[in-house]
């Protein structure tokens, strides 16, 4: 057995915890795949150099999977507000947002339009009626 | 690092690497996918060794995350005669229809951006 692995163990774990601290703000989710997936390559590339190991093979694997800030870096791209760039999606995406903001505004106005209608028609009817024009039908038409 | 300005894509030649990394090497990963399964750290190694390519072979496992989110790869965990098991990375039906896709798109863009910028090859 060799007797260096806890110290080759430490090496890995400061990689690990380097990058884990470099993702700060990445979500929990995505930083524990990001880190479960480094840990299966460190392990498969150690297994493949046996137990006789040495230091700096196991600092050039790290060296190799690079630095740890750049690494996480590479997670961040998509925890921006948008989403992963997958080519044909953003365009649509984009043109489906607009659609429904007019789809939005259209429907504020049709109720504006007929909240005004039926409080007209409520004042209307109650000044055929011979009574004064209160406030209140008004506003418990635009409540209904 | 060089103390080159960092507010935009214009400031060298690390910047201009990775604006033309983005968008085109996640189609790279996916074509090495293409006639079957591979093991993730093999393919890992195999990207990490192309320079013009990647900066690090860890870079690429968020890469390959996002595909999977995706749906443009799919893995499974097979046993390994020596040492722990190994996740191996296959293409999706949409992800070989985005790999067609990026085909297409790629052969217009660069045959485009040779003609104006004059690096049609000889």
């Amino acid at each position: 057995m060799n007797t260096n692995v806890t110290a080759h163990d430490a090496l890995v774990d400061n990689y690990l915890r380097a990058v884990g601290q470099a993702l700060t703000g990445v979500p929990a989710y995505r930083r524990d795949e990001l880190l479960q997936d480094l840990r299966e390559h460190i392990a498969a590339g150690r297994a493949e150099l046996g137990e006789d190991e040495t230091e700096a093979e196991v600092r050039s694997l790290l060296d190799q999977l690079g630095d740890p800030a750049e690494v996480a870096a590479e997670a961040r791209i998509d925890t921006g507000p948008t989403p992963p760039p997958l080519l044909q999606l953003q365009p649509s995406k984009r043109i489906g947002a607009a659609v429904w903001v007019l789809i939005a505004l259209g429907l504020c106005a049709m109720l504006c339009v007929g909240a005004l209608l039926v409080g007209l028609f409520a004042v209307s009817r109650s000044t055929v009626d011979g009574k004064t024009p209160a406030p209140a039908p008004v506003v418990s038409a635009m409540h209904s | 690092m060089a103390t080159q300005g960092t507010v935009c894509g214009m400031d060298g030649p690390a910047a201009l690497s990775t604006a033309l990394r983005r968008g085109t090497l996640e189609f790279c990963v996916l074509a090495l996918m293409e006639d079957g399964e591979q093991y993730g750290v093999e393919l890992v190694r195999r990207l990490g060794a192309e320079r013009t390519l990647t900066t690090s072979e860890g870079t690429l496992y968020p890469l390959l995350a996002r595909l999977r989110r995706a749906g443009r790869v799919a893995t499974v965990w097979r046993e390994s005669p020596s040492g722990p098991p190994r996740r191996y990375y296959a293409l999706t039906p949409d992800g070989h229809a985005a790999l067609k896709v990026f085909r297409t798109e790629w052969s217009a863009f660069r045959d485009t951006v040779d003609r104006i910028v004059g690096t049609r090859a000889r």
